[in-house]
């Protein structure tokens, strides 16, 4: 089916800071090699074109022009002020494109371009699909912003059809009162082409790189905030020390708990097998988890967990937590171990049963890959997506 | 204050909560706010919301205008006064 589909994301890169920014651009680009007319519309980043074209996707980036406007400070004030003024500009270039583009339908991401999506279903009765990555109350532990809260909910309740990352978000977004008849689990991908083990060459640049010399690595990539449970990952480090000595533990990515982290390690008395390695650039990352021997993710909370994935693409074995929608993909002693959330004592279990079980590890790691190649490609994911579509136009017909 | 909200917009971070708010949101904005002020110092009088809802309806109008796309801008008023009325329900001035 040739669709015409206008795809409202906040994150595109270079903004990517999460599962959002990364489905989006990876699901866009799948979208658009199955035949579909993908038009991207996001927000302004600095430096960028307001219009690129990128592997069939038309992008355009909104506020095309500066805008003044006058607004007493205070926090929420402006970022919502933000937020909106990007809904509204957005709305604003629908409505000049629709006049060549027609579009079939609108795809909003999160309620971060709900305002948008919303105004286009009401004012032009588009058809309207409304993937959900997250929730307010996900991320916030239940303590989330009211506002963002009702907008997730006006946006799920008018959506032709609501999209979730996992079982678990599905669940979430039906504790809002949706039917789970109007809600369809389409889980990410990654791009197994370029997640692939690393060549032994590419591995010593790494280890290099880190001065990770012939240590043992155990590797987190992700957000540094409470949710990824880092804390817990690093009072497992003493214990694993206990048995392998030589292992340093990397852990990539940035975030405000960072400078809390240091100080953790330091107060462990094990800085000096932590690794703060950072904001690592896209191209380095398939050498990065293919030098580990282990990838842990500790969350406490995960609507989905891309970076597992990645991880599992690269060969390399992974932990994780019985926590949100991981242990829908990470099957226990097939294709990984998973462990309580908030335990320090069976994070060091895994990992040095890893280390010291070159079998099993090398067991999990081959079915790891195996999982990804079968289950978890972005095209499968745009091809489920396209099925929605079609499934919306049908019904709306 | 007059603010470019576009260099706002292109700035902010992506991740945003209550949990993360109270740590590092407003430090970050406190940084951020130098960047985005422009042409000085503007007094609100009057109702705060009522002042925002003025700059926003006349950006709809501004962005719309020659499109022929009345329903468009009605409906984008609507969500606009809502998103205005939550404005104060969260977050600390500065």
């Amino acid at each position: 089916m040739d669709l015409n589909v206008c795809m409202l994301l906040w994150e595109w890169p270079p903004q990517l800071q999460g599962g959002l920014g990364v489905h989006g651009y990876e699901n866009s680009k799948a979208l658009a090699k199955l035949g579909c007319r993908v038009s991207v519309i996001t927000r302004f980043a600095v430096s960028n074109p307001v219009f690129q074209k990128e592997a069939g996707v038309k992008v355009y980036r909104v506020p095309e022009r500066r805008v003044v406007m006058t607004i007493p400070f205070n926090d929420f004030r402006a970022f919502l002020s933000a937020n909106l003024a990007f809904n509204i500009a957005a709305t604003a270039k629908i409505i000049e494109l629709e006049k060549e583009r027609r579009f079939d339908l609108c795809h909003v991401h999160d309620w971060l371009s709900a305002i948008s999506g919303l105004s286009v279903k009401e004012a032009l009765g588009k058809p309207m699909v409304f993937t959900v990555h997250s929730t307010e109350s996900v991320r916030s532990g239940d303590k989330g912003i009211e506002p963002i809260m009702n907008l997730e909910k006006l946006c799920a309740e008018k959506a032709d059809i609501v999209i979730t990352v996992s079982n678990y978000i599905k669940q979430e977004v039906a504790r809002m009162g949706l039917s789970e008849e109007k809600i369809r689990v389409i889980y990410n991908g990654v791009d197994s082409k370029r997640f692939k083990p690393a060549s032994e060459r590419e591995k010593r640049k790494v280890r290099s790189k880190y001065e990770l010399d012939d240590c043992r690595v155990v590797l987190f990539l992700g957000r540094l905030d409470p949710s990824k449970g880092l804390d817990y990952l690093l009072k497992a480090l003493p214990m694993v020390l206990d048995e392998e000595p030589e292992t340093k533990v990397v852990i990539a990515g940035q975030g405000w708990l960072e400078p809390m982290l240091v100080a953790l390690a330091k107060l462990l008395g094990v800085e000096d097998h932590v690794v703060f390695a950072g904001y690592v650039p896209s191209k380095e990352l398939p050498a990065l988890y293919s030098t580990a021997e282990v990838f842990v993710s500790p969350s406490l909370c995960e609507p989905f967990g891309i970076t597992l994935l990645e991880a599992m693409a690269c060969g390399t074995a992974v932990v994780s937590t019985y926590t949100g929608g991981i242990p829908e993909f990470v099957k226990p002693m097939e294709n990984g171990i998973l462990v309580d959330a908030h335990s320090p004592d069976q994070l060091a279990y895994a990992i040095t049963l890893l280390f010291q079980d070159e079998a099993l590890r090398r067991k999990l790691a081959e079915n790891g890959r195996k999982t990804v190649e079968k289950d978890f490609t972005w095209e499968k994911t745009a091809m489920e997506t396209l099925k929605v579509y079609e499934e919306v136009l049908e019904s709306s017909s | 204050m007059r603010l470019d909200v576009r260099s706002l917009c292109s700035r902010l971070p992506t991740y945003f909560s209550r949990l993360y708010s109270e740590h590092v949101f407003s430090e970050e904005m406190r940084l951020l706010r130098p960047l985005l002020e422009v042409e000085g110092e503007e007094e609100v009088m009057g109702n705060v919301n009522e002042v925002i809802r003025e700059e926003f309806y006349g950006f709809i109008d501004q962005l719309l205008e020659g499109w022929n796309a009345g329903k468009v801008k009605d409906v984008l008023k609507k969500y606009a006064d809502w998103a205005i009325s939550q404005l104060d329900r969260v977050g600390v001035e500065k």
